[in-house]
């Protein structure tokens, strides 16, 4: 059970105003799901995730729960001038394990992250996905019951991305996860409900998909041009230096269309290619 | 289940070990450095003040006089500084929801009381195997008025940290500040030979009153100016980590916002 009741939460702004991001803001997260929090830029959804894992202090109202909870998990956190492994014993200290715990801990991190010798290595060296695969692998080492995570499923490559989703499935039979994300893929994979974050105040859909187009439907211009910039990107990706280089001798207006016209072309070797690989 | 007690017990322990590692974690030789320093740093001072005044004070040696002056004051200042940068230094740590920023600025002084009780001790056996005299009258003295400079530094420090987080500019004023604060403390002079004019004026500084005392307690034929009072060292410690707490307390959700 995790309960948030009359939850308020406020920040001051530069002027010296107060902005409330929920005010008095009851809600019950249902028991035994994964939820995702999806909501605008600044709707509040990372700082009910701290609000949840504790970290963030509501002007008043409190959580109520008999979970564990881990920290949240995400880019920022840790120390920059501690290694990977000082952060790990780090954390084992603060949970009070005994030494032999700590050292099985610090293996399985080790072995987790995959950072090789960045393991031992100041944090600030670290990349953000370095950061991020030490971070969860340390939550990871411990027991949860849920486990709170912040845009992390952005991080890594494909390979780290399936050994994390692996990680978590293998918890998920007595672990669930809170997690916070822009990306609408990853949310409808991991997550069996979602909860939108709007306006100060969270509506829980039992339905993934429902969640989400409702999120969609309430989008902004500033998401839309996030979409739109995103799919430009995604094309581009597909092109070749040539062909980039082409585009950009092209008038501004005709772009686009170019754009959509090669990547239909590629689709289609691709589906050709495929084919007589399959024929062989 | 552990109690809070015990959790703050291994917190405190974390954050203890984590300042230790980076304080000197990275250098060749280690932790060697957290005692090396503020040694060298205090001998380098004294032969400094020593040489310039030629002159000591009657059947006192100028640097034990110097050392029993400079080695709590620099305590003072270390614990008040590190605590003022505590919560900038530790704030990616604050996303382990059992850190509380009070554990940040007790682990910090107490490592920083730890290094200076050492070093003090070194230098001052140091200096008797050297040859020169080190009369420790009243320990009990001094062992009090140094507990009390220490939850003195803890109080200042944690007004300031409220101070710089709202104007981060202040940082450097208040490092310049400890230069005169050094002067006005009776550090390198015994106070009775200052100004006797501005003596009541002096006598606002509770620094001036714990060094004093200190040294009083160390050196019997040192003359303490009269008007000393450990009442007054134990009230403004208390006024100030009354003050420190409650302001911090209040400001706290302000400061840890990100």
């Amino acid at each position: 059970m995790i309960e948030l009741r009359n939850i308020t939460k406020s920040y001051r702004l530069e002027n010296g105003e107060r902005r409330y991001i929920f005010r008095d803001l009851n809600f019950s997260f249902p028991d035994g799901a994964n939820i995702g929090l999806i909501g605008r830029n600044g709707a509040g959804k990372s700082t009910l995730l701290r609000i949840i894992g504790g970290i963030d202090t509501p002007d008043r109202g409190q959580v109520i729960t008999d979970k564990s909870i881990s920290w949240p998990v995400g880019l920022g956190g840790l120390h920059g001038a501690l290694t990977g492994r000082d952060i790990v014993k780090f954390v084992c200290r603060i949970y009070g394990t005994t030494h032999e715990e700590m050292l099985e801990k610090v293996g399985y991190v080790e072995d987790f992250a995959e950072i090789g010798e960045y393991f031992d290595q100041p944090i600030k060296s670290y990349s953000s996905g370095m950061r991020a695969k030490v971070n969860f692998g340390t939550s990871l080492a411990f027991d949860f019951d849920y486990y709170l995570m912040d845009e992390v499923g952005a991080v890594g490559d494909a390979a780290f991305k399936e050994k994390s989703r692996k990680a978590l499935q293998e918890r998920i039979a007595k672990s669930r996860v809170i997690m916070v994300s822009h990306s609408m893929s990853s949310i409808a994979k991991q997550c069996d409900v979602v909860v939108l974050v709007q306006d100060g105040k969270a509506i829980l859909y039992e339905n993934v998909k429902e969640g989400i187009k409702a999120y969609q439907a309430m989008s902004g211009p500033e998401e839309r041009l996030h979409q739109r910039r995103k799919k430009k990107r995604r094309e581009l990706a597909e092109l070749s230096v040539e062909e980039r280089k082409m585009l950009r001798q092209l008038p501004e207006e005709e772009r686009a269309q170019a754009r959509r016209l090669l990547r239909q072309q590629r689709r289609e070797e691709r589906k050709q290619k495929n084919e007589s690989a399959e024929s062989e | 289940m552990r109690t809070s007690w015990q959790i703050q017990q291994s917190v405190i322990f974390a954050l203890f070990i984590r300042e230790l590692r980076t304080r000197f974690g990275s250098y060749k030789g280690g932790y060697i450095w957290l005692l090396v320093e503020p040694i060298a740093h205090i001998i380098v001072l004294t032969l400094t003040f020593a040489y310039i005044r030629q002159r000591g004070i009657s059947g006192i040696d100028i640097q034990v006089f110097l050392v029993t002056g400079i080695a709590p004051f620099l305590l003072f200042k270390n614990i008040a500084l590190r605590i003022m940068d505590g919560i900038d230094a530790n704030r990616g740590l604050l996303s382990f929801r059992q850190i509380k920023p009070m554990d940040i600025f007790i682990a910090r002084a107490m490592l920083d009381a730890l290094i200076s009780v050492i070093v003090f001790a070194l230098l001052l056996i140091g200096m008797a195997w050297w040859g020169l005299d080190v009369p420790f009258r009243d320990p009990l003295t001094v062992l009090v008025i140094y507990a009390l400079l220490i939850f003195m530094g803890l109080g200042l420090g944690m007004i300031l940290s409220v101070i710089v987080h709202y104007i981060p500019e202040a940082k450097t004023i208040i490092r310049l500040t400890m230069m005169p604060l050094y002067l006005l403390s009776g550090i390198i002079y015994p106070v009775a030979k200052m100004p006797q004019e501005l003596l009541p004026y002096l006598l606002w500084n509770p620094l001036l009153h714990a060094l004093e005392l200190i040294r009083g307690a160390f050196f019997v034929q040192y003359h303490t100016v009269a008007g000393l009072s450990p009442e007054y060292v134990l009230m403004s410690t208390l006024a100030l980590l009354a003050f420190g707490f409650a302001w911090f307390w209040k400001n706290r959700l302000e400061m840890l916002a990100r």
